[in-house]
């Protein structure tokens, strides 16, 4: 490992550590809502540019990148909300909270992502078939959600029930959707494990669901 | 997680909870980021995974119609 490569890591450590110390020992109070509020804000903003851009630059994984992209800009509109009603209006997060639908939403384009398997050769793919793949897996999640979420949400509101839905929902969406990526992309080392940074990906996935 | 301890009013923004929610998106951008860097080259195994992996797409289909071959 280089000298540039350990101060990075040591870099990212400390900086982690900081944040963590912030989070830890920190008072709770305004400053700290709003510290944790736009620190993700900024950082899912970020990671939305980054895969847009790669959507843009990368040519034969450019749908894998745009439809993770839409993902975290999803998660981007969902943290706004946060901000918005903790920060600007100092107010707290209405329930139930349309940034929820979004929030459970999010994490289709990002199966469909997974789905496409960028590192495949791509001359037995057809986009028409994958298109109606991507809309079947929004549909499908949309119906569970409809079904299981949105009576005790929207229609009479029941706030046990329906966060108790939710969160099983959501835990078994994110859980599909780690599987899959450990399952359908390379490890690293093997043929395409290093391509479009999809092995990286599947490390993280198998170790931390969004929020 | 988050929404667990939401649930059980043990969440507020600022708490420790969030550490792991910035670490998850600092991942992610990390990954964009390093994608750039990194030679990207497809997979030459034309031989499909298994018979699984090609029909795991279809799953979520199955409730409403037989959909594709």
């Amino acid at each position: 490992m280089s000298v540039s490569r350990k101060l990075g890591n040591a870099g990212v450590a400390t900086l982690i550590l900081g944040v963590g110390a912030i989070f830890w020992f920190s008072p709770r109070g305004p400053a700290l809502t709003a510290f944790g509020d736009i620190a993700p804000l900024v950082l899912m903003a970020a990671a939305t540019a980054a895969m847009l851009r790669n959507a843009l630059s990368e040519r034969h994984a450019r749908v894998f990148w745009l439809l993770l992209g839409v993902g975290c800009l999803m998660w981007t509109v969902n943290q706004w909300g946060w901000t918005y009603y903790e920060v600007i209006v100092k107010r707290e997060l209405p329930d139930p909270f349309l940034g929820d639908v979004i929030l459970f939403i999010h994490v289709v384009p990002f199966m469909a992502a997974v789905a496409l398997r960028p590192h495949r050769p791509r001359k037995d793919r057809k986009v028409l078939l994958d298109t109606v793949n991507f809309l079947m897996l929004l549909v499908w999640w949309v119906f569970l959600y409809m079904f299981m979420v949105f009576p005790d949400e929207y229609v009479t509101l029941n706030v046990p029930v329906y966060s108790h839905h939710y969160d099983t929902l959501y835990l078994i969406e994110i859980s599909c959707w780690c599987s899959l990526s450990a399952w359908w992309l390379p490890p690293p080392g093997e043929p395409g494990g290093r391509s479009t940074g999809t092995s990286l990906w599947r490390a993280r996935c198998i170790r931390w669901a969004p929020r | 997680m988050i929404d667990v301890a939401i649930t059980r009013k043990q969440y507020y923004t600022g708490s420790r909870y969030d550490l792991l929610l910035l670490v998850a998106v600092g991942w992610m951008l990390w990954t964009a980021i390093l994608a750039r860097r990194i030679d990207l080259e497809q997979s030459t195994d034309d031989e499909p995974a298994s018979r699984w992996v090609d029909l795991a797409p279809d799953w979520p289909c199955l409730p409403f119609f037989p959909c594709r071959s």
